[in-house]
Protein backbone atom coordinates (compact mmCIF):
# COMPACT_ATOMS: atom_id res chain seq x y z
CA UNK A 1 0.00 0.00 0.00
CA UNK A 2 1.58 3.24 -0.81
CA UNK A 3 0.92 5.82 1.76
CA UNK A 4 0.08 9.33 -0.19
CA UNK A 5 -0.41 12.79 0.67
CA UNK A 6 -2.08 14.72 -2.25
CA UNK A 7 -0.88 18.69 -2.62
CA UNK A 8 -3.17 20.71 -4.40
CA UNK A 9 -4.41 24.37 -3.65
CA UNK A 10 -8.01 23.83 -5.35
CA UNK A 11 -10.47 22.61 -3.58
CA UNK A 12 -12.42 20.43 -6.01
CA UNK A 13 -9.39 18.99 -7.31
CA UNK A 14 -7.95 18.18 -4.07
CA UNK A 15 -11.17 16.39 -3.21
CA UNK A 16 -11.14 14.51 -6.72
CA UNK A 17 -7.77 12.98 -6.65
CA UNK A 18 -8.07 12.05 -2.69
CA UNK A 19 -11.03 10.30 -3.69
CA UNK A 20 -9.82 8.77 -6.85
CA UNK A 21 -6.70 7.60 -5.19
CA UNK A 22 -8.91 6.79 -2.19
CA UNK A 23 -10.65 4.56 -4.37
CA UNK A 24 -7.93 3.03 -5.75
CA UNK A 25 -6.87 -0.27 -3.43
CA UNK A 26 -3.06 0.33 -3.92
CA UNK A 27 -3.11 3.65 -2.47
CA UNK A 28 -3.92 4.85 1.15
CA UNK A 29 -4.38 8.72 1.24
CA UNK A 30 -2.94 9.80 4.78
CA UNK A 31 -2.58 13.73 4.41
CA UNK A 32 -4.07 16.12 2.29
CA UNK A 33 -2.57 19.82 1.60
CA UNK A 34 -3.91 23.29 0.20
CA UNK A 35 -0.60 24.69 -0.12
CA UNK A 36 3.42 24.03 -0.70
CA UNK A 37 3.61 25.03 3.27
CA UNK A 38 1.44 22.52 4.56
CA UNK A 39 2.46 20.04 2.19
CA UNK A 40 5.71 20.11 4.06
CA UNK A 41 4.19 19.89 7.13
CA UNK A 42 2.50 16.95 6.19
CA UNK A 43 5.11 15.39 4.69
CA UNK A 44 7.15 15.75 8.69
CA UNK A 45 3.95 14.72 10.08
CA UNK A 46 2.95 11.72 7.96
CA UNK A 47 6.42 10.52 6.62
CA UNK A 48 4.45 9.22 3.10
CA UNK A 49 5.67 7.30 0.37
CA UNK A 50 4.29 9.86 -2.15
CA UNK A 51 3.41 13.44 -2.48
CA UNK A 52 1.10 14.24 -5.15
CA UNK A 53 2.17 18.15 -5.78
CA UNK A 54 0.78 20.57 -7.58
CA UNK A 55 2.96 23.09 -9.21
CA UNK A 56 0.86 26.60 -8.95
CA UNK A 57 0.07 27.23 -5.32
CA UNK A 58 0.02 30.08 -2.67
CA UNK A 59 2.46 30.82 -0.16
CA UNK A 60 5.18 28.04 -1.14
CA UNK A 61 4.94 26.47 -4.53
CA UNK A 62 5.62 23.31 -6.05
CA UNK A 63 9.13 24.01 -6.71
CA UNK A 64 9.74 25.38 -3.82
CA UNK A 65 8.39 22.39 -1.84
CA UNK A 66 10.78 19.97 -3.80
CA UNK A 67 13.59 22.19 -3.37
CA UNK A 68 13.39 22.13 0.50
CA UNK A 69 12.82 18.49 0.14
CA UNK A 70 16.23 18.02 -1.28
CA UNK A 71 17.99 17.41 1.55
CA UNK A 72 15.36 15.06 3.35
CA UNK A 73 15.16 11.17 3.46
CA UNK A 74 12.08 12.26 1.33
CA UNK A 75 9.08 10.87 -0.21
CA UNK A 76 9.06 10.24 -3.71
CA UNK A 77 7.23 13.23 -5.24
CA UNK A 78 5.21 12.99 -8.61
CA UNK A 79 4.35 16.54 -9.77
CA UNK A 80 1.02 17.13 -11.50
CA UNK A 81 0.36 20.52 -12.72
CA UNK A 82 -1.91 22.30 -15.35
CA UNK A 83 1.22 23.14 -17.50
CA UNK A 84 1.84 21.47 -19.88
CA UNK A 85 5.03 23.18 -21.01
CA UNK A 86 7.98 20.87 -20.67
CA UNK A 87 10.54 23.09 -19.11
CA UNK A 88 8.14 23.01 -15.95
CA UNK A 89 8.21 18.83 -15.96
CA UNK A 90 12.34 19.62 -16.75
CA UNK A 91 12.68 21.57 -13.85
CA UNK A 92 10.49 19.62 -11.46
CA UNK A 93 12.46 16.63 -12.39
CA UNK A 94 15.76 18.70 -11.81
CA UNK A 95 14.46 19.58 -8.98
CA UNK A 96 14.11 15.61 -7.59
CA UNK A 97 10.73 14.51 -8.79
CA UNK A 98 10.13 10.79 -9.58
CA UNK A 99 7.55 12.40 -12.56
CA UNK A 100 5.06 14.85 -13.97
CA UNK A 101 1.54 14.34 -15.06
CA UNK A 102 -0.11 16.86 -16.58
CA UNK A 103 -3.70 17.79 -15.33
CA UNK A 104 -6.48 16.12 -17.79
CA UNK A 105 -4.78 13.31 -17.34
CA UNK A 106 -7.50 10.63 -17.33
CA UNK A 107 -8.17 10.04 -13.66
CA UNK A 108 -8.65 6.38 -14.09
CA UNK A 109 -4.62 5.89 -15.39
CA UNK A 110 -3.12 8.46 -12.69
CA UNK A 111 -2.69 5.53 -10.46
CA UNK A 112 -1.02 3.64 -13.10
CA UNK A 113 1.16 6.63 -13.93
CA UNK A 114 1.98 6.56 -10.33
CA UNK A 115 3.31 3.19 -10.02
CA UNK A 116 4.80 3.27 -13.01
CA UNK A 117 7.09 6.17 -11.91
CA UNK A 118 7.44 5.10 -8.35
CA UNK A 119 8.93 1.56 -9.86
CA UNK A 120 11.46 2.94 -12.13
CA UNK A 121 12.78 4.57 -9.55
CA UNK A 122 13.38 2.08 -7.22
CA UNK B 1 44.07 91.33 -10.74
CA UNK B 2 41.28 93.32 -12.47
CA UNK B 3 41.90 91.23 -15.47
CA UNK B 4 41.85 88.34 -13.93
CA UNK B 5 38.48 88.71 -11.81
CA UNK B 6 36.72 90.68 -15.19
CA UNK B 7 37.71 86.73 -16.84
CA UNK B 8 36.56 84.70 -14.19
CA UNK B 9 33.66 86.57 -13.93
CA UNK B 10 32.70 85.86 -17.24
CA UNK B 11 32.88 82.04 -16.75
CA UNK B 12 30.56 82.61 -13.38
CA UNK B 13 27.78 84.80 -15.42
CA UNK B 14 27.68 82.17 -18.21
CA UNK B 15 28.09 79.21 -15.15
CA UNK B 16 24.61 80.90 -13.85
CA UNK B 17 22.68 81.93 -16.81
CA UNK B 18 23.40 78.28 -18.14
CA UNK B 19 21.64 76.97 -14.29
CA UNK B 20 18.75 79.91 -14.93
CA UNK B 21 17.72 80.09 -18.56
CA UNK B 22 14.43 77.82 -19.52
CA UNK B 23 14.86 75.31 -22.06
CA UNK B 24 17.18 72.55 -22.40
CA UNK B 25 19.17 74.06 -25.59
CA UNK B 26 19.36 77.41 -23.97
CA UNK B 27 21.36 76.00 -20.75
CA UNK B 28 23.45 74.00 -23.02
CA UNK B 29 24.24 76.58 -25.13
CA UNK B 30 25.26 78.94 -22.38
CA UNK B 31 27.13 76.11 -20.19
CA UNK B 32 28.98 75.45 -23.59
CA UNK B 33 30.24 78.60 -23.51
CA UNK B 34 31.23 79.14 -20.23
CA UNK B 35 33.50 75.70 -20.69
CA UNK B 36 34.99 76.81 -23.87
CA UNK B 37 35.70 80.22 -22.38
CA UNK B 38 37.34 78.02 -19.50
CA UNK B 39 39.62 77.00 -22.10
CA UNK B 40 40.07 80.09 -23.80
CA UNK B 41 40.89 82.07 -20.44
CA UNK B 42 43.56 78.88 -19.25
CA UNK B 43 45.05 79.22 -22.94
CA UNK B 44 45.49 83.02 -22.05
CA UNK B 45 46.92 82.93 -18.57
CA UNK B 46 49.43 80.48 -20.00
CA UNK B 47 50.78 82.76 -22.75
CA UNK B 48 49.20 81.04 -25.51
CA UNK B 49 51.41 77.36 -24.49
CA UNK B 50 50.62 74.84 -26.51
CA UNK B 51 49.77 72.52 -23.54
CA UNK B 52 46.58 74.80 -22.29
CA UNK B 53 45.12 74.39 -25.51
CA UNK B 54 44.09 70.46 -24.88
CA UNK B 55 41.89 71.84 -22.17
CA UNK B 56 39.71 72.71 -25.51
CA UNK B 57 39.53 68.93 -26.03
CA UNK B 58 38.40 68.00 -22.39
CA UNK B 59 35.43 70.82 -22.47
CA UNK B 60 34.49 69.15 -26.06
CA UNK B 61 34.11 65.87 -24.17
CA UNK B 62 32.38 67.59 -21.43
CA UNK B 63 29.78 68.80 -23.70
CA UNK B 64 29.39 66.07 -25.17
CA UNK B 65 27.32 64.94 -22.22
CA UNK B 66 24.93 67.48 -23.49
CA UNK B 67 23.53 65.09 -26.36
CA UNK B 68 23.07 68.02 -29.19
CA UNK B 69 24.62 69.33 -31.84
CA UNK B 70 24.06 72.58 -30.63
CA UNK B 71 26.79 72.62 -28.30
CA UNK B 72 29.47 70.95 -30.85
CA UNK B 73 28.91 73.86 -33.13
CA UNK B 74 29.23 76.40 -30.37
CA UNK B 75 32.51 75.08 -29.52
CA UNK B 76 33.66 74.89 -32.85
CA UNK B 77 32.80 78.38 -34.10
CA UNK B 78 33.58 79.91 -30.32
CA UNK B 79 37.33 78.13 -30.62
CA UNK B 80 37.30 79.54 -34.33
CA UNK B 81 36.40 82.66 -33.76
CA UNK B 82 38.86 83.10 -30.56
CA UNK B 83 41.60 81.66 -31.89
CA UNK B 84 41.68 83.97 -35.49
CA UNK B 85 40.59 87.03 -33.95
CA UNK B 86 42.72 86.98 -30.46
CA UNK B 87 45.46 85.65 -32.69
CA UNK B 88 45.13 89.03 -34.90
CA UNK B 89 44.92 91.24 -31.45
CA UNK B 90 46.76 89.68 -29.31
CA UNK B 91 48.65 86.53 -30.75
CA UNK B 92 50.30 85.96 -27.22
CA UNK B 93 47.86 85.21 -25.53
CA UNK B 94 46.67 82.35 -27.87
CA UNK B 95 49.57 80.82 -29.33
CA UNK B 96 53.27 80.68 -28.49
CA UNK B 97 55.14 79.42 -31.81
CA UNK B 98 56.13 81.43 -34.65
CA UNK B 99 54.15 79.75 -37.88
CA UNK B 100 51.16 80.87 -35.65
CA UNK B 101 51.50 84.09 -34.74
CA UNK B 102 52.44 84.50 -38.36
CA UNK B 103 49.46 83.05 -39.92
CA UNK B 104 46.83 83.26 -36.65
CA UNK B 105 43.49 82.56 -39.03
CA UNK B 106 45.13 79.39 -40.32
CA UNK B 107 45.86 78.26 -37.50
CA UNK B 108 42.64 78.99 -35.87
CA UNK B 109 40.83 76.90 -38.67
CA UNK B 110 43.72 73.59 -37.47
CA UNK B 111 42.62 74.53 -33.87
CA UNK B 112 38.80 73.95 -35.11
CA UNK B 113 39.39 71.85 -37.31
CA UNK B 114 40.52 69.42 -34.71
CA UNK B 115 38.09 70.36 -31.81
CA UNK B 116 35.60 69.50 -34.89
CA UNK B 117 36.99 66.16 -35.21
CA UNK B 118 37.02 65.60 -31.62
CA UNK B 119 33.16 67.18 -31.63
CA UNK B 120 32.44 64.28 -34.37
CA UNK B 121 34.02 61.72 -32.66
CA UNK B 122 31.78 62.61 -29.58
CA UNK B 123 28.82 62.74 -32.17
CA UNK B 124 29.37 59.26 -33.08
CA UNK B 125 29.63 58.02 -29.22
CA UNK B 126 26.57 60.14 -28.25
CA UNK B 127 24.40 58.36 -31.34
CA UNK B 128 25.88 54.97 -30.58
CA UNK B 129 25.02 55.08 -26.82
CA UNK B 130 21.59 56.41 -28.18
CA UNK B 131 21.32 53.13 -30.78
CA UNK B 132 22.36 51.04 -27.17
CA UNK B 133 19.85 52.71 -25.19
CA UNK B 134 17.29 51.82 -27.82
CA UNK B 135 18.27 48.65 -28.02
CA UNK B 136 18.21 48.10 -24.30
CA UNK B 137 14.82 49.75 -23.68
CA UNK B 138 13.14 47.21 -26.92
CA UNK B 139 15.10 44.38 -25.24
CA UNK B 140 13.66 45.18 -21.27
CA UNK B 141 9.71 45.75 -23.26
CA UNK B 142 10.42 42.43 -24.34
CA UNK B 143 11.27 40.94 -21.61
CA UNK B 144 8.35 42.83 -19.72
CA UNK B 145 6.13 41.24 -22.26
CA UNK B 146 6.63 37.71 -21.96
CA UNK B 147 6.94 38.12 -18.27
CA UNK B 148 3.24 39.65 -18.54
CA UNK B 149 1.82 36.91 -21.03
CA UNK B 150 3.56 33.86 -18.53
CA UNK B 151 1.90 35.50 -15.37
CA UNK B 152 -1.67 35.54 -17.68
CA UNK B 153 -0.96 32.29 -18.66
CA UNK B 154 -0.74 31.12 -15.55
CA UNK B 155 -3.50 32.92 -14.20
CA UNK B 156 -5.54 31.33 -16.77
CA UNK B 157 -3.96 27.82 -15.65
CA UNK B 158 -4.78 28.64 -12.02
CA UNK B 159 -8.75 29.26 -13.00
CA UNK B 160 -10.01 28.52 -16.33
CA UNK B 161 -7.90 24.83 -16.60
CA UNK B 162 -7.97 23.71 -12.99
CA UNK B 163 -11.56 23.89 -13.23
CA UNK B 164 -12.02 22.41 -15.98
CA UNK B 165 -9.88 19.58 -15.10
CA UNK B 166 -12.14 19.31 -12.11
CA UNK B 167 -15.36 18.90 -14.26
CA UNK B 168 -13.58 15.96 -16.26
CA UNK B 169 -12.52 14.20 -13.13
CA UNK B 170 -16.08 15.02 -11.11
CA UNK B 171 -17.71 13.49 -14.32
CA UNK B 172 -15.52 10.45 -14.81
CA UNK B 173 -15.66 9.86 -11.34
CA UNK B 174 -19.47 9.94 -11.39
CA UNK B 175 -20.18 13.11 -9.62
CA UNK B 176 -22.20 15.28 -12.03
CA UNK B 177 -23.16 17.84 -9.59
CA UNK B 178 -19.90 18.54 -8.74
CA UNK B 179 -18.52 18.50 -12.65
CA UNK B 180 -21.48 20.88 -13.38
CA UNK B 181 -20.58 22.88 -10.66
CA UNK B 182 -16.64 23.18 -11.64
CA UNK B 183 -17.78 24.05 -15.66
CA UNK B 184 -19.93 27.09 -13.92
CA UNK B 185 -16.94 28.08 -12.25
CA UNK B 186 -14.50 27.76 -15.21
CA UNK B 187 -17.34 29.76 -17.50
CA UNK B 188 -17.20 32.17 -14.54
CA UNK B 189 -13.87 32.90 -13.94
CA UNK B 190 -13.24 32.88 -18.33
CA UNK B 191 -15.19 35.51 -18.59
CA UNK B 192 -14.01 37.41 -15.58
CA UNK B 193 -9.99 37.11 -17.27
CA UNK B 194 -11.75 37.84 -20.38
CA UNK B 195 -12.78 40.84 -18.77
CA UNK B 196 -10.06 42.49 -17.60
CA UNK B 197 -7.91 41.67 -20.35
CA UNK B 198 -10.38 43.55 -22.66
CA UNK B 199 -10.79 46.26 -19.85
CA UNK B 200 -7.87 48.67 -20.83
CA UNK B 201 -9.27 50.17 -24.14
CA UNK B 202 -8.90 48.19 -26.28
CA UNK B 203 -8.95 48.97 -29.84
CA UNK B 204 -10.50 45.78 -30.59
CA UNK B 205 -13.49 47.59 -29.25
CA UNK B 206 -13.44 49.91 -32.18
CA UNK B 207 -16.00 48.49 -34.71
CA UNK B 208 -14.21 46.17 -36.67
CA UNK B 209 -11.75 45.51 -34.12
CA UNK B 210 -13.48 42.15 -33.65
CA UNK B 211 -13.51 40.88 -37.26
CA UNK B 212 -10.33 38.60 -37.07
CA UNK B 213 -11.96 36.44 -34.16
CA UNK B 214 -14.63 35.36 -36.38
CA UNK B 215 -14.30 31.65 -36.87
CA UNK B 216 -12.65 30.63 -40.20
CA UNK B 217 -14.78 28.91 -42.54
CA UNK B 218 -14.70 25.00 -42.43
CA UNK B 219 -13.93 22.70 -45.45
CA UNK B 220 -16.00 20.43 -46.32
Amino acid sequence: MIRAVVADDDEMLRLLLYTALGRDNRFEVVGVAADGTEALEQVELQDPDLLLLDLAMPGCDGLEVLQQLGGRDRPAVVVMSGFTADEAAARAIELGAAGYIVKGTDIGVIGDRIQEMLASRS
Amino acid sequence: MAHVTAEAAGIAGLALLAGAVRGRSMGAAAGTLGLITCSAVLVHLSGGVIEAHFHFFIMVAVVALYQSWIPFGLALLYTVIHHGTLGVLAPGSVYNHQAALNAPWLWAAIHGGFVGGAALAGLRAWKQSEIEKERAEEAAARLWARVVRQREAARLNDTVVQKMVAAKYASQLGDMEMAAEAYAQALETAQGLVADMMADDSPLLEPGGLRALAPEPTTA
